[in-house]
């Protein structure tokens, strides 16, 4: 599987988010964003997705073009900073609700993805009163219960304890080793060391450099 | 957990309603029971404008409890949920179905916990007058729900869920004190409108009213219609019709539009 960025820019009221950003990902590798706060790393993941319109450009996938053959990709999982699960229900609840929307996988699968992160699947506490660790554990199993094919990592180990960071480290190695393509945004220089075979620099919406690992 | 709500407030409204009939010695028919429930109190002086206002608290209630239905999956959830929404416009067109039958229920909910309770405390009778007004009571009250959830749904995806209750809430209330300005417009004797009965349709409010509305059915008209126009609650209903329509196609393509972008940190109500 190969996943292109072709020529993305996007501007917000009047402010350029990205800026000719070229890309290409390829099945079974771990890719690394880095750059200061605002470079417009999240950016790029929701326009890679398709949660975000682009303005100029393509994505495509297998030959495939966002915002003309399908309008999000087609079987991505996606863990944003700041992004949240409904307050009033378990985790698992959670995760429930997210899996009817394409309804491909079973009760099991939930529970596996659960305890993959270290979590307890039949916890009975609703979401809002995880503690944070708990809270970032439980949507990287909602982004990778449904075994995706491209995976976007936002800031994955914000929260966790040393060992909660380990067990994330062997979940993101699982999933690239799976074949997934895998996007890490990370200010944890350590992750992006240990983990991506690929870096990419940006700054101000545009990618400055790539590091070969 | 939404079924459950609708019951419980329709029942509670129910027998908040019901009250204004204990003590009556008389047959009460099921004709009574709808205009009751459908503004029977409704004038244009300052004491009757302000009955109506708590006339309307289950209409708010359902708004407020419905208001966020579709906004909600754009809330603080939204990159999770739509990740995995490859055709928004279906399954926004899904969700209206399920709020429309949220609607037909919670209406149909107050008039049968209001009939059930009528059983027990007095005669109550079936008349052929308020079978058609049963009908259109059904379909007016749940449409005006159906729309006014869909505007706040749709309100709230460009500008949030606070403007989104005060604007539309507050309109329906400034509509209700507009009905004020009617007073000086309305014979001695409260029987005929000294105004063209346009300007009373132009108030969306006067569509719940069914006193001032009239009726093909003979049997009907002399129940209702007390200013004694042509306003047909066919004219009603095809209004809300098209504005559902119209909503509905607006909320398709707002939903498809929006970018998901997680700044909205909103947990989206119930």
């Amino acid at each position: 599987m190969i996943l292109e960025v072709d020529k993305v820019s996007k501007k917000i009221r009047g402010k350029v988010i990205l800026s000719d950003i070229n890309l290409r990902m390829e099945s079974g590798h771990i890719y690394g964003f880095v750059g200061r706060n605002g470079c417009g790393k999240t950016m790029l993941f929701r326009a890679v997705s398709g949660l975000m319109k682009i303005d100029k450009g393509r994505v495509i996938l297998d030959n495939k073009v966002l915002g003309i053959d399908m309008t999000v990709l087609p079987n991505a999982g996606i863990v944003l900073e700041n992004a949240g699960l409904y307050q009033e229900f378990t985790g698992f609840k959670n995760l429930k609700i997210l899996s009817k929307l394409k309804s491909k996988i079973s009760d099991n699968d939930i529970k596996k993805a659960i305890e993959r992160v270290g979590l307890n699947p039949e916890d009975k506490r609703s979401y809002r009163k995880y503690s944070l660790g708990m809270k970032q554990r439980i949507v990287i199993a909602q982004s990778i219960m449904e075994k995706p094919d491209v995976l976007f990592l936002d800031e994955p180990t914000n929260a966790l304890d040393a060992e909660g960071v380990e067990e994330i480290r062997k979940v993101i190695i699982e999933e690239k080793e799976r074949g997934a393509i895998v996007l890490i945004a990370s200010h944890n220089k350590e992750d992006i060391e240990i983990l991506a075979d690929k870096v990419y620099h940006m700054d101000n919406g545009k990618i400055i450099s790539v590091e070969e690992h | 957990m939404y079924i459950l709500l609708c019951l419980i407030i329709a029942f509670i409204w129910s027998g908040i309603k019901i009250f204004n009939f204990s003590g009556v010695e008389e047959d009460i028919y099921l004709s009574d029971l709808v205009l009751k429930l459908a503004f029977d109190n409704a004038d244009f002086f300052v004491g009757a404008v302000l009955d109506m206002a708590i006339d309307l608290i289950p209409v708010f209630l359902f708004q407020m409890v419905f208001g966020m239905y579709i906004y909600r999956h754009f809330c603080v959830t939204g990159i999770y949920f739509f990740i995995r929404c490859d055709n928004r416009k279906s399954w926004f067109l899904k969700e209206t179905f399920k709020l429309l039958g949220f609607s037909h229920l919670y209406q149909t909910a107050i008039l049968i916990f209001s009939m059930i309770i009528l059983i027990f405390i007095s005669d109550f009778k079936i008349d052929m007058c308020g079978i058609v007004l049963v009908l259109y009571y059904v379909i007016i009250y749940s449409m005006w729900l159906f729309v006014t959830c869909l505007i706040i749904n749709c309100i709230a995806l460009k500008l949030g869920s606070v403007f989104a209750y005060v604007s539309v809430i507050g309109v329906q209330i400034l509509f209700l004190g507009m009905f004020n300005i009617y007073e000086k417009y309305v014979s001695m004797d409260g029987s005929q409108l000294l105004i063209n009965d346009i300007w009373l349709k132009l108030n969306p409010l006067s569509g719940l009213v069914f006193k001032w509305h009239s009726s093909l059915f003979e049997n009907v008209n002399n129940k209702i219609n007390i200013f004694h126009i042509i306003y047909d609650f066919n004219e009603t209903v095809a209004i809300l019709c098209v504005l559902a329509i119209f909503f509905v196609v607006l909320g398709m393509e707002l939903v498809k539009r929006q970018d998901i972008i997680d700044e909205n940190r909103e947990i989206g109500g119930i």
